[in-house]
């Protein structure tokens, strides 16, 4: 077990090859931490950086992608340019964050204040990992909102998935089971293989659990139940293991991925209808 | 006690099942089993030899380095072909029963059936 690493702790090294170093880091940082994790390469001066707050990630960084924020509020907003410039001004003058702004001054919905934030944060997030990128925390004072804060389960997801996107879009429909899923219920892609040693989510649907850790902890356990009940089952099998609190674990394959997550009780069947749907339209569409 | 006895009587209420065996989880051997036929009694076998990973599932607590797996109630593994429905028995959990089906039986009365032999050899194990 690896202890906390307290607000205190400064000048830890660590290596941030992909998404899943970021969040392995966060998720050990203890729930009262705020700061920024410093990211370097090949001993330069950092790249870029990535803020986090209460065990969650407010936002990234990187050289080079400061205007991408606005470019993609401008896009989703229908903003024009001269009113985001004025402002960004203000906000630079103020100390405030521009979106939070935005937001207060009805220019843009919440909604797609955190969508922004959240592709800002991944395609940032793309460009500060690297085999050889290292980083170091460094504790500052928070101020975030947690509406506009992200969960390290749902940056790793949306992280790998920026990574592997074909393999993403082919898992949607597999995923929709999940779509309308009631809270406590998730689902998620996962691959393994790669650059990962872990089956690794690449999307996901439904109300995630808080830790990317926890999702990863799903994955393994997917990819390991469905390679034992291989060995008396067809590829496709569907598994369920029933939870003491009354809620299950599910998984299949679909494709080159694997589908797992966290169900109530109807769930199991609500999926096995869904597979058989699923089965009988591909018969038709082959036979058509 | 007569496990191959108990799982031959459960076998003959079972609906649709073809198969069913009883696993004990901690020492990894299958301790009775009763079948329609020599391949669904292979097919339970197989089945029940792997219970004890199928009947576990992984603790998701605060602590992100936990790897620790915890007992499952139950589990199912379906497929077009087979059903395999495990339960385990409550005060004696490292014994878990499996129920065999073809794939076109019902899901849920075979699980629901399972999980009453498991409740019935909780009253003498």
């Amino acid at each position: 077990m690896t202890a906390p690493v307290s607000s205190r702790e400064t000048g830890l090294q660590f290596a941030v090859r992909n998404a899943v170093d970021v969040c392995a880091f966060v998720d050990r940082l203890s729930h009262d931490a705020a700061g920024e994790i410093l990211v370097a390469r090949e001993g330069t001066l950092a790249r870029g950086a990535v803020f986090v707050e209460g065990g969650r990630v407010c936002w990234a960084a990187a050289r080079g992608l400061a205007p991408r924020l606005t470019e993609l509020l401008i896009r989703s907003s229908g903003v024009d340019a001269e009113t985001m410039e004025s402002n960004f001004r203000h906000c630079k003058l103020a100390g405030v964050p521009l979106g939070e702004l935005l937001v207060a001054r009805g220019l843009v919905r919440d909604a797609e204040l955190r969508a922004a934030l959240l592709q800002h944060t991944i395609e940032s997030m793309d460009a500060l990992c690297h085999e050889d990128a290292s980083a170091s925390w460094r504790p500052r004072p928070g101020g975030y909102s947690p509406r506009f804060t992200f969960t390290t389960s749902e940056v790793l997801a949306r992280s790998l998935g920026h990574a592997h996107r074909g393999l993403a879009a082919a898992s949607d429909r597999a995923l929709d089971v999940f779509s309308n899923a009631p809270p406590g219920e998730w689902g998620a892609a996962f691959i393994r293989g790669g650059a990962f040693a872990a089956p690794s989510p690449i999307a996901a649907r439904g109300f995630l659990p808080e830790t990317a850790a926890a999702v990863l902890r799903v994955g393994k356990w997917a990819a390991s139940a469905l390679d034992v009940a291989a060995t008396f089952q067809s590829e496709d099998a569907f598994l369920t293991a029933m939870e003491a609190g009354g809620s299950s674990l599910v998984a299949w394959r679909h494709d080159q991925t694997i589908i797992a997550g966290r169900v109530w009780a109807q769930g199991p069947a609500r999926i096995l209808n869904h597979r058989a749907t699923l089965r009988r339209r591909a018969r038709t569409a082959s036979q058509d | 006690m007569n496990l191959d006895g108990i799982m031959e009587d459960a076998l003959k209420g079972g609906p649709d099942a073809v198969a069913i065996a009883c696993a004990d989880v901690r020492a990894g051997f299958v301790l009775g089993a009763s079948a329609r036929g020599d391949a669904e009694r292979d097919a339970a076998t197989s089945a029940a030899a792997c219970a004890a990973q199928l009947c576990a599932t992984p603790r998701l607590g605060a602590d992100p380095d936990c790897d620790e797996d915890v007992d499952g109630t139950s589990a199912l593994v379906v497929s077009s072909s087979w059903i395999h429905a495990y339960a385990r028995v409550a005060r004696k959990p490292e014994l878990v029963i499996v129920g065999v089906a073809r794939g076109d039986a019902n899901v849920a009365l075979l699980l629901d059936w399972v999980k009453r032999v498991a409740g019935g050899l909780e009253a003498v194990a």
